[in-house]
């Protein structure tokens, strides 16, 4: 669904490469040097992760964190799916992350709209409105927010994750959203009402597709926000069957500051795998947008 | 321009869509007001902390076997909390009326016993004189969980642990060394140890209380039983002479590195290892290491060859030897209002049959007495058991009375905010469309935002928590933040932090994004996903492998073994505030890097190729290329992953938590977990919104600058 925008330089793929570039060969061995260091730095943790994943408590303990297991223990992913319940947890995270990151990315991409591409006084003053709750830290709502809850009687379902998160993703969204839709040529906007195009029309079909690059890389980062959160979920799930992931990982921590650190690692290799699919899925998704060049974000 | 004109019908859904979710929020916002769920509860219902699996495992024991009656009549349900999040889960639902039928005390006393004041704790005297079972209760056990809760029996001794110096009799054995009697006699033996080469201490510095025990444990034979009674009671102050000896003395002892290397990083696991594994002589702990003293997998030296003693005396001092520090574990209250027949039952069964089930099956000692003989493990376990039956007096621990008044008040009432949206006109002003699209974010940013930060912002003019209630304080807690030097230095490391790490995780990933952009080109997705990949990683996890990276014991790790290699010192890093922050500061670079990258790679790869080449063309290239075109045309998008990052870094919470804990003592604490702390930990919720307030002001100002530039540079590009 490609818009070509009449103001903005077409995308560039068609003259690309006129002329082929010199290569240096010293500066490229340089940078290899460069990207293997980084590749070693960014992988090694994982590698660590598995390894230690595999280990007994006492093999964790008793020899360098670094070699290998003396004896691969296998049951710790038994014990870290029964025992941390993974399955159930990560029903529970997608419950709450999925809900709340489709509100937030319509409401957001909804609000930025209204906030950028249409003309009325104090939108200003909104925006700066939105902004300020970019900066303030979720522990001061917390308490009102739990009262409220359980006043309501949302406490013991999951709606009150769900509302929180789409009430905290929200500033930053929209601010996102604004700055987004201020590199849209209003001219686009004008024309299309001359057209004779409702404004709510307008906002769905045309301005959504020219920022779905947006939207999605804003949707990238407020899923693994969401996806992080450890202290909303902490305060507002009070019962074993509506923790998410990052709560139960605490589940691992025993008696007076021992770990199980063999399951704990099980549990969390399981967690960053369905992450790091998440990622891949979305990733795949923000390049396209990319390098359709239909739209420049 | 194509528009595609036959999808009016999505316009339809948004509508209805915004509109749904106005309704389920309108719906909370007037839903009907709760009841107190306290009256005839419908379980037995017990709140446990995550880390305590014994007491869960013995209920239910019990449920299933001796109370099986008392189960059918109000089945047993175990709810659990992590330790860390105790505290603040028992006030918030405390300040609702809702506390479980049973749930593990706070972890300081003064919690509970504010709870006590307030009517939510039930006296257990009471009802177990009442229900006929008070005498199953061991003598010490009763007269420890009085020392705490200000002489009244609050909570239930589930776990009753005395502590002392465990030793390896093997070890002592070789060296000549017999059960050292008096303080003087424990440093000659632990500097004959250390002279033959065997560690003569193990101890957890990561866990801290493992260290301020000794201290403890010190004063209580220097000054009696009293010592730290006169601390809380203010008639006496840590910085007397007396007390500043005992922690000299016990210093002392780490000065002679005979609680081995970087201890200040060993945690509970290794510590216990390495007395277990008999790579330490003497290791102070209380009894529930029986646990693992019977464990044959952990305890490689052998339970035969464990050996236990009191705290030494110390020469001339009032204290005696035979005075145990002890606890109760995991003190488990009981609601005062749910406390019916049903529940009494329960009670009653439990007082009867715990004391010998947790012994048989758990092998843990409990305040409860033992009815049923059970057989001894193992030597120690006879001789701590008998400890505890003959013991009649007992001595608190160093932190037991820790920080936290109780006030009695009454709420004050809060005018929520409302902001309204002012009207609109020329082309694209339909005003009904604002309303449809900005109408549910702000609906649902009023709910969850705006109007509960107004709410705090109310209690930052009182003192009082959710369980004594609030009352008005004006400006004394602004007064009081004005001179709080803890504060002070909070918001020193807040800003410090922020500011470093903004820069360095935009400046890595702007790096990272250049060199995608201009080297790897088409190439660079795996690198990209890799460099990623961190930012999945789940901060416990992050905080984890990087204690490990940098750690100095047991192991060196990798970090210590570079500077090793190099011809330098190993670092205990997390030894002083000044290296823990740098820790922090690499931890969360590596850990967002990848994330800046990719956003600043989407800004990047929009800038046109044409103008690259025709700056190239114009002889620019390189590091003036970068300066001159590609850093003005990406200045957009550097402002807006510079707002993620202040956003992010100013609210720093979770990585501190995992990497360091606010330590060592507050020098890596920022805002956030002062205020956390504050608020839940010390029960001062008006002084901990008031530093709320503090940090949200700090957040608008930079807010406020940053939005300026970027709206500025932004129109002009």
């Amino acid at each position: 669904m490609s818009v070509d925008t009449p103001l903005r330089t077409a995308p560039a793929h068609a003259v690309r490469k006129a002329a082929p570039r010199r290569r240096r060969p010293l500066r490229g061995l340089w940078a290899r040097i460069l990207i293997a260091l980084l590749v070693v730095v960014e992988v090694y943790p994982l590698l660590w992760m598995f390894l230690t994943s595999v280990k007994s408590n006492n093999d964790y303990l008793n020899h360098s964190t670094w070699s290998l297991p003396t004896h691969w223990e296998w049951g710790n992913y038994a014990e870290a799916w029964t025992t941390g319940h993974i399955g159930l947890y990560l029903r529970n995270s997608l419950l709450a992350v999925v809900p709340s990151l489709a509100l937030v990315l319509l409401m957001g991409a909804a609000a930025g709209f209204a906030l950028q591409i249409m003309v009325w006084k104090g939108r200003s003053l909104t925006l700066l409105v939105f902004l300020a709750g970019v900066m303030v830290p979720s522990q001061m709502i917390l308490l009102p927010l739990f009262t409220v809850y359980f006043r309501t009687g949302l406490s013991g379902t999951l709606w009150p994750l769900v509302l929180t998160y789409t009430g905290t993703g929200l500033p930053l969204t929209v601010f996102m959203m604004a700055t987004y839709y201020r590199s849209v040529p209003r001219e686009l906007f004008e024309a299309a009402t001359i057209d004779g195009a409702g404004i709510l029309r307008m906002f769905w079909t045309i301005s959504l597709p020219m920022v779905r690059n947006a939207i999605l890389t804003v949707g990238l980062v407020q899923f693994f926000f969401i996806w992080n959160d450890l202290l909303v979920a902490l305060t507002f799930t009070n019962s074993q069957d509506l923790r998410t992931v990052q709560v139960g990982l605490l589940n691992f921590t025993g008696d007076f500051g021992a770990t199980q650190y063999g399951p704990l690692f099980a549990a969390i290799c399981l967690n960053v795998l369905g992450t790091l699919a998440i990622y891949l899925f979305l990733n795949q998704k923000v390049m396209k947008g990319l390098t359709g060049g239909a739209v420049k974000g | 321009m194509t528009i595609n004109p036959t999808r009016t019908g999505r316009t339809r859904l948004v509508g209805s869509t915004a509109a749904a979710a106005a309704v389920v929020l309108l719906a909370t916002a007037c839903g009907s007001s709760g009841t107190g769920a306290s009256a005839s509860p419908k379980n037995f219902d017990y709140l446990s902390v995550t880390e305590n699996t014994t007491i869960k495992k013995t209920l239910t024991t019990l449920s299933t076997t001796s109370c099986t009656d008392q189960n059918k009549a109000l089945p047993l349900k175990v709810d659990t909390v992590p330790q860390s999040g105790l505290d603040q889960k028992l006030q918030l639902l405390a300040g609702q009326n809702a506390l479980p039928v049973q749930f593990a005390a706070g972890n300081a006393p003064a919690l509970t016993t504010q709870l006590f004041t307030a009517g939510n704790v039930a006296d257990l005297e009471d009802e177990l004189t009442k229900l006929g079972v008070f005498d199953q209760l061991q003598p010490a056990a009763v007269s420890t969980v009085k020392a705490l809760y200000q002489n009244k029996l609050a909570v239930l001794p589930y776990e009753y642990n005395i502590e002392g110096i465990f030793y390896n009799k093997k070890v002592f054995e070789a060296n000549g060394i017999s059960v050292p009697k008096t303080w003087d006699e424990l440093v000659a033996a632990a500097a004959k140890l250390q002279g033959a080469g065997v560690q003569p201490f193990a101890a957890s510095g990561q866990q801290g209380w493992p260290l301020t025990r000794l201290v403890s444990g010190y004063l209580y034979r220097s000054l009696g039983p009293g010592a730290m009674n006169a601390i809380a009671n203010h008639t006496a102050k840590l910085t007397d002479p007396e007390y500043v000896k005992a922690a000299q003395q016990v210093a002392e002892l780490g000065r002679k590195g005979w609680f081995g290397q970087g201890v200040g990083s060993i945690d509970y696991d290794t510590a216990m290892n390495q007395f277990l594994g008999g790579k330490a002589a003497m290791f102070y702990m209380g009894s529930w290491a029986l646990a693992n003293i019977a464990d044959a997998e952990q305890d490689t030296l052998g339970a035969e060859n464990v050996g236990f003693m009191p705290f030494p005396a110390v020469a001339g001092g009032k204290g005696s030897i035979d005075q145990y520090p002890s606890n109760v574990g995991l003190p488990v209250a009981m609601n005062a209002r749910s406390f019916d027949a049903k529940t009494g039952d329960w009670v009653k069964c439990i007082a009867q049959n715990y004391g010998s089930v947790a012994l048989k099956d758990q092998g843990t000692i409990s305040g409860f007495k033992v009815n049923t003989p059970v057989e001894n493990a193992n030597a120690v376990t006879g001789q701590i058991r008998d400890t505890i039956g003959a013991s009649k007096e007992s001595v608190l621990w160093f932190e037991a009375l820790g920080r936290g008044r109780a006030r009695p008040a009454a709420p004050p009432p809060l005018p929520p905010r409302q902001r309204r949206t002012r009207p609109m006109h020329r082309v694209l002003g339909d005003r009904r469309a604002v309303a449809i699209l900005l109408g549910p974010a702000l609906l649902v940013y009023t709910l969850v935002m705006l109007v509960p930060i107004g709410w705090s912002l109310g209690y930052s003019f009182t003192k009082g928590n959710s369980i004594t209630g609030f009352s008005w304080a004006g400006f004394a807690n602004f007064q009081r933040l004005a001179d709080d030097p803890a504060v002070h230095d909070a918001l020193w490391f807040t800003v410090k932090y922020a500011a470093v790490v903004t820069v360095g995780q935009v400046a890595a990933g702007y790096a990272l994004a250049l060199l995608y952009t201009f080297y790897l080109k088409k190439a660079s997705a795996l690198v990209r996903t890799l460099v990623f990949f961190p930012v999945v990683l789940p901060t416990v996890a992050v905080g984890l492998l990087f204690q490990k990276l940098f750690q100095v014991a047991p192991q060196t790790g990798p970090v210590n073994s570079l500077l090793e290699l190099v011809g330098l010192h190993s670092v205990d890093w997390f030894g002083s505030a000044g290296s823990s922050f740098w820790v922090l500061i690499l931890m969360d670079v590596w850990r967002s890097m990848g994330f800046y990258a990719v956003l600043l790679f989407a800004g990047l790869v929009d800038i046109p190729d044409e103008v690259l080449e025709s700056a190239r063309l114009d002889g620019a290239s390189g590091l003036r290329l970068i300066r001159h075109i590609v850093l003005p045309l990406s200045f957009p998008v550097l402002m807006s992953s510079a707002i993620f990052s202040i956003n992010g870094t100013l609210k720093v919470f979770d990585s501190i938590v995992a990497l360091t804990n606010g330590g060592p003592g507050s020098g890596t604490t920022p805002l956030t977990l002062s205020m956390f702390q504050t608020s839940f930990t010390y029960g001062e919720y008006g002084y901990g919104s008031t530093i709320a307030v503090l940090l949200t002001v700090l957040c608008l100002l930079v807010t406020l600058v940053v939005f300026r530039v970027s709206r500025r540079d932004l129109t002009k590009g």
